[in-house]
């Protein structure tokens, strides 16, 4: 009867040890993509022809390195806008165009180069090439940029596309 | 066997009681039960939503079939790892969830299912279902999987819960 019983709990106790079985959680975080529309144009407003350069800043404003503008008479110049969209709270890295890639052009083919991109982002409102999505998975890039103009530019309207890449760090 | 045993050493004693000659000639091997304790999450970690599957391996490398990953902002990617005890030596088999039965949820309703299970056990150091324990009587398993989003994936945390058994062949 012990020897039974013995073997019964042996075999029992063999029966449960020789396999053993153990959970894990399993987690994963979807996010909201990435995306960006264009706003606003970048606008360099009116411009007198000479040799030098004009600068509309991210914030808004211009500035040239000669006597560029007319008092009154300046068009509308304003910093170009950008819509981003994505997960809130997420940064990401900016890509502007570099330096004479885009070219602005005329009707006739005249050009101007444009150089020196600049970004703010107003999710982190510092000029550099990384932005914030607020808490509500949204912001806004504004975009300023440098045109050379020379002495011999053909008067008339000048104009091109550029493009801004986002991605998420 | 080690039934066997038991019944020879208890038959032994009650022979002593009622003879003076005593022989044994039973041998058993005791060896030490196996067992497995999970050790730490499977995290596939942020995924942009997307069509598409992401994996990741054993040994923590994370791939995808479409754009899903951010750069730095990636939470902590890893295998599921569990820890096993057992009798140094000997081989084991591992039993992983089968596709189409593990599925994770987030808060609402939305699921991602989980597929390909698959793990690495240290002692042994390859990606099958079949491990060693160790010299010092352990092993580490890490097992990988793929997971399958979409794009209309809710973007949010999901969960889930997986078994592993282990066995001794």
């Amino acid at each position: 009867m012990l020897a039974i019983a013995m073997m019964a709990g042996v075999s029992n106790n063999a029966m449960a040890q020789n396999s053993a079985m153990a959970n894990s959680e399993v987690i994963a975080t979807v996010i909201a993509p990435i995306s960006i529309n264009m706003g606003a144009t970048l606008s360099f407003g009116n411009i007198i022809k000479g040799n030098g350069t004009v600068t509309v800043k991210p914030i808004g404003g211009k500035e040239s390195s000669y006597n560029a503008f007319t008092i009154t008479q300046d068009g509308a110049d304003a910093n170009g806008t950008f819509k981003v969209s994505g997960e809130k709270g997420y940064t990401y890295s900016i890509v502007l165009p570099v330096n004479d890639f885009v070219v602005l052009r005329d009707s006739d083919s005249n050009s101007m180069a444009v150089s020196d991109f600049t970004c703010i982002s107003i999710g982190s409102p510092s000029e550099n090439l990384i932005g914030t999505l607020s808490s509500k998975g949204g912001d806004t890039l504004m975009v300023g940029a440098t045109i050379t103009v020379t002495d011999s530019q053909a008067p008339g309207s000048y104009s091109a596309i550029y493009m801004v890449t986002v991605s998420y760090n | 066997m080690l039934a066997i045993a038991m019944m020879a050493g208890v038959s032994n004693n009650a022979m002593a009681q009622n003879s003076s000659m005593a022989s044994n000639g039973a041998k058993a091997t005791i060896i030490a039960p196996i067992a497995i304790f999970a050790t730490g999450m499977l995290n596939f970690g942020v995924i942009i939503k997307g069509t598409g599957t992401v994996s990741v391996s054993p040994s923590s490398e994370r791939t995808s079939d479409y754009a899903s990953f951010t750069v730095t902002q990636l939470e902590d990617i890893k295998p599921a790892s569990f820890s096993l005890t057992g009798e140094a030596g000997y081989t084991y088999s591992i039993v992983l969830p089968e596709d189409d039965t593990i599925v994770l949820k987030e808060s609402g309703t939305d699921t991602m299912a989980v597929n390909k299970f698959i793990c690495n056990s240290f002692t042994d150091g390859d990606i099958d279902l079949d491990g060693t324990i160790g010299v010092e009587g352990g092993d580490l398993i890490h097992v990988g999987a793929t997971l399958t989003v979409s794009d209309s994936q809710t973007v949010g945390v999901y969960n889930g819960v997986f078994d592993v058994t282990i066995s001794y062949n």
